[in-house]
């Protein structure tokens, strides 16, 4: 049983390792293929052309609102200090298909709404665990 | 294919918590089913038991009293694995490799999981990563995820999510044997806090000990037991693009029943309008209203009206889970919906019967994968 607590990922986890790299320097990294296909959640092969020449590259952290959630209770531990917190899906504008779950900060008082334009942030959780979080552009 | 039919129903009692054993529950429901079809539990040559694992199979037919050889499958999983179990029961039936298939599922969610139903979810790697992290999680989070979507799309309003609750509570109180019998009103259910907004306790399933199971048997060989046969008149899978992360999927707002229930209405040829009540998988209010859409009963977007004003309960145009579904009555991944099915094809729910049923539609999901069965009085 993996020891590490709930709201922690492991950074280390070859699949991912590089979108947690790219957090620490504060920049959205996601994979491509040299087909030029955006591929989420990372896979070992791209599922359009078959190829497994896949790098991560930086993208500009611009995106879309496509749904949300207000959570007034956790069952994640790590979380209960953030309740409540909104999380949600958004859509990276390089591809609709990019789509991350993450939470929204600085929405207090904003009106969210499909499609509310955002823009990446970053949340240190740990010494080197950086999230990728979204706030209103 | 050559056609099945349903021949007998049992369950355990559904409760909160039974602190008992799940292989015990689950041959439990299992003899009440044989005993109700009027067979010996030795007549059963196939056991399709989804989440029963390898040890438990094999310990429920040695307590059945199976002496040999029997025909053991399971195709998809939770909920569109039980519902799909007709399916897979009718291709071993035809194929020669059994006569008479138990399908069973037995749940002790509430005494083992009372704190997080979610942690299934939490050993899948892609989501501890990408997900769990980010707040998205458990099941609740994904699913008030779609509700929200839904709402701001179609204007799907709150008391239509509730309209769904209350319909399930009232058919529950009409159920002996049900967890969640009081009555809702509307005005209790917006006092309940939100959990995930726009969800309270109200919109999930309950979490709950218990077993239900049905016997499926060809059609010319269920004439001479013990009840009413209740005819198998299709039952489909369906799978949906983007796999087990709905936060992936293309068709966000849709189940993998926009798949299955059209290859059920057809096999079955029928048509939605002509269904006289259904069972649907109800693991939020929300899924039931997007379901109905799915399956045809109204347009996409429109499911929230269509549950509205009654007309999903009992004398409604389309009565849904005439015994509190999983809601209100227990959560026994679809298993409990397809008893009360059969028995109300057999016209023997009392007074939460639906009046002149004839055919009923059951289905069951779990994630991408989806089941529909569309089932019909002798």
């Amino acid at each position: 049983m993996d020891p590490r607590p709930l709201h922690v990922p492991d950074v280390e986890w070859e699949v991912a390792r590089p979108f947690w790299e790219g957090c620490r320097q504060r920049e959205l990294r996601m994979p491509r293929c040299v087909c030029g296909a955006y591929i989420w959640y990372p896979e070992p092969r791209c599922p359009t052309c078959r190829s497994d020449r896949i790098t991560w590259v930086p993208v500009s952290g611009r995106a879309t609102l496509f749904t949300w959630t207000t959570v007034y209770r956790t069952f994640v531990p790590g979380h209960s200090a953030r309740v409540p917190y909104v999380t949600g899906i958004v859509e990276l504008t390089e591809d609709a298909k990019l789509r991350l779950a993450t939470f929204l900060v600085g929405v207090e008082g904003v009106k969210l709404a499909l499609g509310l334009p955002l823009r990446v942030d970053f949340q240190r959780i740990e010494n080197d665990v950086v999230l990728p979080v979204f706030r209103p552009a | 294919m050559s056609p099945i039919s349903i021949v007998g129903v049992g369950e355990t009692r559904y409760a909160k918590r039974l602190h008992r054993d799940l292989d015990s529950l689950a041959l439990e429901a299992a003899e009440v089913a044989v005993r109700d079809a009027g067979l010996s539990t030795r007549d059963i040559d196939g056991i399709i038991a989804p989440g029963v694992d390898y040890a438990g199979v094999h310990e429920l037919a040695r307590n059945l009293g199976i002496d040999g050889r029997f025909f053991c499958a399971e195709s998809m999983h939770g909920g569109a694995g039980v519902v799909s179990a007709p399916l897979v029961a009718q291709l071993a039936i035809d194929a020669g490799l059994a006569t008479t298939v138990l399908c069973v599922q037995a749940i002790v969610w509430g005494t083992e999981r009372s704190g997080n139903v979610g942690l299934p979810h939490a050993a899948m790697r892609m989501k501890a990563t990408f997900e769990i992290p980010f707040g998205w999680y458990p099941q609740i989070v994904h699913f008030a995820g779609m509700a929200r979507r839904h709402m701001e799309l179609y204007g799907t309003t709150e008391e239509q999510l509730a309209a769904v609750a209350i319909a399930c509570r009232k058919h529950a109180a009409l159920c002996d044997n049900a967890v969640m019998r009081a009555p809702l009103s509307l005005d209790e259910y917006r006092r309940i806090p939100l959990i995930a907004d726009p969800f309270r306790a109200a919109d999930c399933c309950l979490v709950n000990d218990g077993a239900a199971a049905f016997i499926v048997t060809a059609a010319e060989r269920a004439h001479d037991l013990a009840k009413p046969a209740v005819r198998v008149l299709s039952a489909a899978q369906g799978m949906v693009r983007g796999g087990e992360f709905s936060t992936l999927r293309p068709e966000y707002l849709c189940t993998a029943a926009i798949d299955s229930g059209p290859k059920a209405f057809a096999q079955a040829g029928v048509r939605p309008a002509d269904i006289d009540f259904v069972q649907i998988y109800d693991n939020f209010t929300a899924m039931v209203i997007e379901q109905l859409e799915d399956l045809g009963f109204c347009a996409k977007g429109e499911g929230g009206p269509f549950v509205a004003d009654g007309r999903i309960e009992r004398g409604g145009a389309l009565p849904v889970n005439t015994a509190g579904g999983q809601l209100a009555q227990a959560f026994v991944l679809s298993a409990n919906l397809m008893v009360e099915a059969v028995r109300q094809l057999r016209g023997e729910c009392g007074a939460r019967q639906v009046a002149n049923a004839k055919l009923g539609l059951v289905t069951g999901y779990t994630g991408a994968e989806h089941a529909t069965v569309i089932l019909g009085a002798a």
